[in-house]
């Protein structure tokens, strides 16, 4: 059987994750491709909303990328997100939904290696959880 | 007398001379950029991996098309330097052209006339290996991307042969064997030569060593192609002799070079180091460990060249991956006859002789000014010393007036010292330049289109990047899906959209198909981006209706065995962005007045330059000092530069010094930054459109080897105060001992102080001048005299002093018993020895500067694990420019350097904040904000929110944000409680149907 190859919608900032993926392009290191990036100027804009809708739209899990702590381009938009992301995690346990769907992960700049591994262990997380039963299925 | 024209060449288009030109650009002056190959990019182009480990071709490809791009810059390949007369502000230089047989307009690379060439030879662009055709282009993306033809090398050229294959195929009547070589003159106020380095194949120890004769024998040229993914074996180490993939290989270092020895007759070996070889081996053995940990990699080395701050890092990586470093001396190096293994027969340090045998062996060899920069300046009559590099004034990259040398011709350096080492001449040109008046055409634009109410139209534009995407995403295939999407009126495959060509088609397809909003399929946001608006500026449209996905770093080139699943993620992740690009809005323009006066952060030696280099356009700065006297760390050295540099400042009007001062607060953003400062007198507060950081670093405090409780332990910088004093005690002492590395490259502080180990060798030979019976011994662990500094270190050694190289593991002893006793166990005869010591000089660490905390959070910018200031690194090649736009950085606050490099990068840092300062008006035109009057409940969360201070309550009681001074997060819109503010270009009508349409 194959095994289940997840979709995860990745919010990454501009900043200093499209900036790591960016270094890990250039240096040619590998991840899994599974992740559907969604450019944000900063994490600390993505709103519930946008992952719980992810979450609807059918994705199986949701990542969110921002800068290191400390080195955030906009000082805390990073702290934020990481709480909103905790908070979005509390609300889909209620609805009956594993909190390891959702992620907050950090990054620097020049993290091309760090940002690989991101992707490969929210892959690896989501892929243990398997697919996102508010999935429809025919 | 002639009239003075604003204009430079620059001649050299490699990394150095694109920057050098950009920044020209920048400042307002017309620029002819002119390299003698038929394309631009330099040895940069022919690099895998950048100092920074970047692709080199990823990294440099972003700046060759902005300098392509730019209406400023005229690019001039197969372009030589002839003559120059006139004098400063009004030179004539008469130009060689030499054919390209191949006309650029007509040409559209459709590459139909390379396939028919039949004739192959090897390709110069991959040193060697590898072949290419008569007529070719060096590499896919060569700019510009047109082909020519060698005719030295084309049958129907050189005469052997009536061939014609290629003009037969072309399809749009390109090919012209007629061309002729023609002769143009140019009307120029200065010029900047950066015509960069060759690698040394002639020295005695290279043909030694079996180059050229042995297959298996590469220089380090050769192997970073064979090394590089788009090298000619696609990255796989393929032996020259027989293809078999090799395993087991070593690097030899300083092959040809630092062979203080001169030879009656003949080709000489080098005297000095060539400073970047060491960290290019590591950096290939690194790349070759990650693909395979079981590869076998010796590296034989004498000193390791780890000298930028980030070097020492990767150096330790290596030696951690199992990468081996050999000290020692080849003595020969033999092929095995059968299998065409190398055999390489060595002393190592401790002066054992032995034998290993390799499937491939490395020479790294020597670099030298490459042919072209010493015809330049024997034509131009600039001296060479005898090295043959430029001999130049000191701390000035100016050789004639008006003619300034930068980049690796000048002083061996990797790409980030290059660049300032470029921005520095650049400083220098402008400075004298400073009273032509600016003369460049503004551009006119066609109105933009007028999107609202209409339907979307959506043009999909799909980049193949001269077949880097294809490799893994089948274009062909996106290309029609992306046809099928609702709203999609137009779709095109393009091969370079960044190329002249691609962006013309783009833009003809763009209005001839009435397409209003945009979706790009290619590379980084980051880098393209801002390319991509300007080209849809263009083509009339508002720069915000525009929408990226990357296929190249986000796609080809991190899922290259995923290929399936990569192309599935490509077409969801392209759904997503046509939904959302067919509801984009137009975002408006917004301008900013710029506060034409600098600020200076720091009063040393870097400061004092910066300052002066940005007075010399008439505006006037402000230096911030926190002590009460100019000078810095440069006041305890034996120079009279900075006294000069002093005089200059107190001289000049425009400069406003505030000593015992102190930076409290920093508010604003580029163009108009409000600084508030305490000084003794009182706190003030002053407006400045950009800054320059200088804030210096110190000498580390030592608390080993007796340093404080014996005071004949000083530090070299106290040495150098002695020598200024020129002090009595230094004539009496029989012998000094110098420990290296103090305080640094040891776990707490792992960089390399860089300037230490030439400061102590320059010491120790005005030691023996003052007391030539001195004896003295360097106790250290690697002497690191990169470049010409190495012939210090071989003066040095004639002098008599002793280099004792210590093993760092079993340490190093200082006692006072009956005097200064230093124990330690020396290296190469692997016994203890014991030494005394008149006097003991520690060569102390340079640290960051205490207050680079403080100013880090009020400056807003970051620091690197070591508490330097952190550049910029992935946007530029330059170590001046910092990620918050407006602030650049120079001198020890970014990282340990000579005064010299110092110097260089002060002037890079000026002609950075000249950019802003410059300009009256600066204008933007960026994601903002914008609060909602009628929900706003005046709640000033956003007001807490905002990082940056910028939302206020206004006079009708609602919170308002302007556009320029919004940097775009959204953090407030996240946070509102009522929903009354909205991120342009972000809003939930955006980002929602993203989402949904990934999924559909």
């Amino acid at each position: 059987m194959n095994q289940f190859e997840p979709e995860i919608v990745a919010f990454c900032c501009h900043y200093c994750a499209l900036a790591a993926a960016d270094t890990a392009g250039k240096m040619g290191i590998q991840f899994a491709p599974n992740v559907r990036v969604i450019r944000v100027l900063c994490t600390g804009k993505v709103e519930i909303l946008h992952l719980m809708k992810a979450l609807e739209a059918g994705a199986d899990g949701v990542v969110v990328v921002g800068c290191k702590f400390g080195e955030c381009y906009f000082k805390d938009g990073n702290y934020r997100a990481q709480k909103r992301v905790q908070r979005a995690q509390s609300l889909i346990e209620e609805a009956g939904l594993e909190k390891g769907r959702l992620r907050f992960d950090f990054v620097p700049g020049p993290g091309g290696k760090k940002f690989a591994e991101i992707m490969n262990t929210m892959t690896q997380q989501v892929r243990a959880l398997g697919p996102n039963p508010l999935k429809q299925k025919q | 007398m002639e009239e003075k024209v604003r204009s430079v060449l620059v001649a050299g288009a490699g990394v150095a001379g694109i920057h050098a030109a950009l920044n020209l650009a920048n400042l307002g002056f017309k620029v002819y950029l002119l390299d003698k190959e038929a394309a631009i990019g330099g040895k940069m182009s022919q690099l895998y991996r950048t100092a920074e480990d970047n692709f080199a071709l990823g990294a440099i490809t972003p700046i060759i098309l902005e300098a392509s791009n730019n209406p400023n810059i005229q690019i001039m390949p197969l372009t030589q330097i002839e003559a120059v007369n006139g004098e400063p502000g009004a030179f004539t230089v008469s130009l060689k052209k030499a054919p390209r047989y191949v006309d650029i307009v007509k040409c559209v690379t459709c590459s139909l006339c390379w396939r028919a060439c039949p004739v192959k030879v090897p390709s110069e662009f991959n040193y060697g290996l590898g072949t290419r055709n008569a007529i070719y282009m060096p590499y896919g993306g060569a700019a510009p991307n047109k082909p020519s033809i060698d005719p030295e090398t084309c049958l129907n050229l050189n005469g052997k042969e009536k061939c014609t294959k290629c003009a037969d195929v072309c399809p749009s009547n390109a090919i012209n064997f007629n061309d002729k070589e023609t002769m143009l003159e140019l009307k120029v106020g200065a010029l900047i030569l950066t015509p960069g380095i060759e690698p040394f194949k002639d020295a005695p120890e290279v043909k030694a060593f079996g180059y050229g004769k042995m297959a298996n024998v590469l220089d380090n040229f050769q192997m970073d192609r064979l090394v590089s993914i788009y090298g000619p074996t696609a990255g796989e180490l393929k032996r020259p002799s027989d293809g078999k993939i090799a395993k087991k290989i070593a690097f030899i270092q300083c092959v040809g070079s630092r062979k203080p020895e001169e030879k009656k007759s003949g080709a000489q070996n080098l005297k000095y180091c060539s400073s970047i070889c060491c960290m290019h081996a590591i950096r290939s053995s690194l790349t070759i460990k990650g693909r395979d940990e079981s590869n076998d990699i010796s590296i034989f080395h004498n000193d390791i060249m780890a000298i930028a701050k980030t070097n020492e890092d990767i150096y330790s990586e290596a030696r951690q991956k199992a990468v081996q470093f050999i000290r020692s001396q080849v003595t020969s190096v033999s092929e095995v006859p059968d299998t065409k293994d190398v055999l390489i027969h060595y002393l190592s340090e401790d002066g054992k002789e032995a034998d290993e045998t390799f499937d491939l062996v490395v020479l790294s060899l020597g670099l030298v000014p490459s042919k072209e920069g010493i015809r330049l300046m024997k034509t131009l009559g600039i001296k060479l010393n005898a090295e043959q590099f430029p001999e130049l004034p000191e701390y000035s990259r100016m050789a004639l007036p008006g003619v300034a040398i930068a980049g690796s011709f000048r002083a061996l350096a990797d790409s980030p010292e290059a660049v300032a080492d470029a921005q520095a001449a650049v400083m220098e040109v402008v400075e004298l330049l400073a009273s032509v008046p600016d003369v460049l055409p503004s551009t006119s634009l066609p109105p933009e289109t007028d999107v609202a109410g209409g339907e979307p139209r959506v043009g999909v534009y799909i980049c193949d990047c001269g077949g880097i995407i294809p490799k893994v995403i089948d274009t062909d295939a996106l290309l029609k899906f992306s046809g099928r999407l609702e709203g999609v009126v137009d779709t095109l495959k393009l091969a370079y959209a960044c190329q002249a060509d691609g962006m013309q088609q783009m833009k003809s397809s763009i209005q001839s198909h009435d397409v209003n909003r945009v979706v790009f399929v290619g590379c980084s946001y980051r880098s393209f981006l801002p390319k991509l608006q300007n080209l849809i500026r263009e083509a009339g449209l508002n720069k915000f209706l525009v929408e990226m996905v990357n296929a190249r770093e986000l796609g080809a080139w991190v899922h290259i065995n995923e290929k399936e699943q990569a192309n599935e993620r490509v077409r969801a992740e392209l759904k997503g962005v046509v939904a959302k690009a067919k509801g984009l809005k137009p975002l408006p323009v917004s301008i900013r007045d710029v506060t034409q006066k600098g600020l200076v952060v720091g009063g040393g030696v870097a400061g004092m330059v910066a300052a002066l280099s940005i007075a010399s356009q008439g505006i006037p700065v402000d230096i911030i000092e926190k002590t009460d006297k100019l000078g810095g760390n440069a006041n305890r050295l034996s120079l009279s530069y900075p006294d000069s540099l002093k005089k200059m400042i107190k001289e000049n009007p425009r400069i406003n010094v505030l000593y015992n001062a102190e930076l409290k607060e920093l508010r604003g953003r580029v163009g108009r930054f409000t600084a508030r400062v305490q000084t003794p007198e009182g706190g003030s507060t002053g407006e400045y459109g950009a800054i320059v950081v200088a804030a210096g670093g110190k000498e580390y405090r030592p608390n080993e080897y007796l340093y404080g409780s014996d005071k004949n332990v000083i530090t070299q910088l106290e040495l150098e105060e002695l020598i200024k004093k020129g002090g009595p005690e230094l004539k009496r002492i029989n012998s000094a001992a110098v420990i290296h590395c103090v305080g640094s490259r040891n776990n707490e502080r792992p960089y390399c102080s860089r300037l230490c180990c030439t400061q102590a060798v320059r010491n120790s030979l005005k030691l023996k001048e003052i007391n030539p019976k001195v004896q003295i011994y360097h106790l250290h662990r690697d002497i690191r005299t990169y470049f010409l500094n190495d012939i210090l270190y071989q003066n040095a050694q004639k002098e008599g002093v002793s280099f004792i190289r210590y093993d760092e593991n079993r340490g190093l002893d200082v006692s006072q018993k009956g005097g200064l006793t230093i124990r330690l166990n020396d290296s190469q005869t692997q016994k203890e020895v014991e030494l005394k010591a008149d006097l003991l000089i520690l060569n102390a660490a340079v640290l960051p500067g205490e207050d680079n905390k403080t100013l880090s959070r009020l400056l807003g910018i970051p620091l690197d694990k070591w508490g330097f200031f952190q550049e910029e690194s992935y946007m530029t090649f330059s170590p001046v420019v910092m990620s918050k736009k407006g602030i650049s950085i120079c001198g020890l606050a970014h990282g340990p350097k000579t005064m010299d490099e110092s110097v260089s990068q002060a002037r890079a840092a000026a002609a950075e904040a000249l950019s802003v300062l410059s300009k009256e008006k600066l204008t933007r035109q960026a994601v903002h904000a914008e609060v909602n009057p009628g929900k706003c409940i005046a709640c000033l969360t956003c007001v807490r929110l905002c990082p940056y201070g910028v939302p206020f309550i206004n006079e009708d009681r609602v919170a308002q944000i302007l556009p320029f001074e919004c940097r775009g997060c959204g953090i407030c819109v996240s946070g509102c409680p009522n929903d009354a503010i909205e991120l342009k270009s972000f809003t939930d009508d955006d980002v929602v149907p993203q989402i949904e349409a990934m999924f559909v």
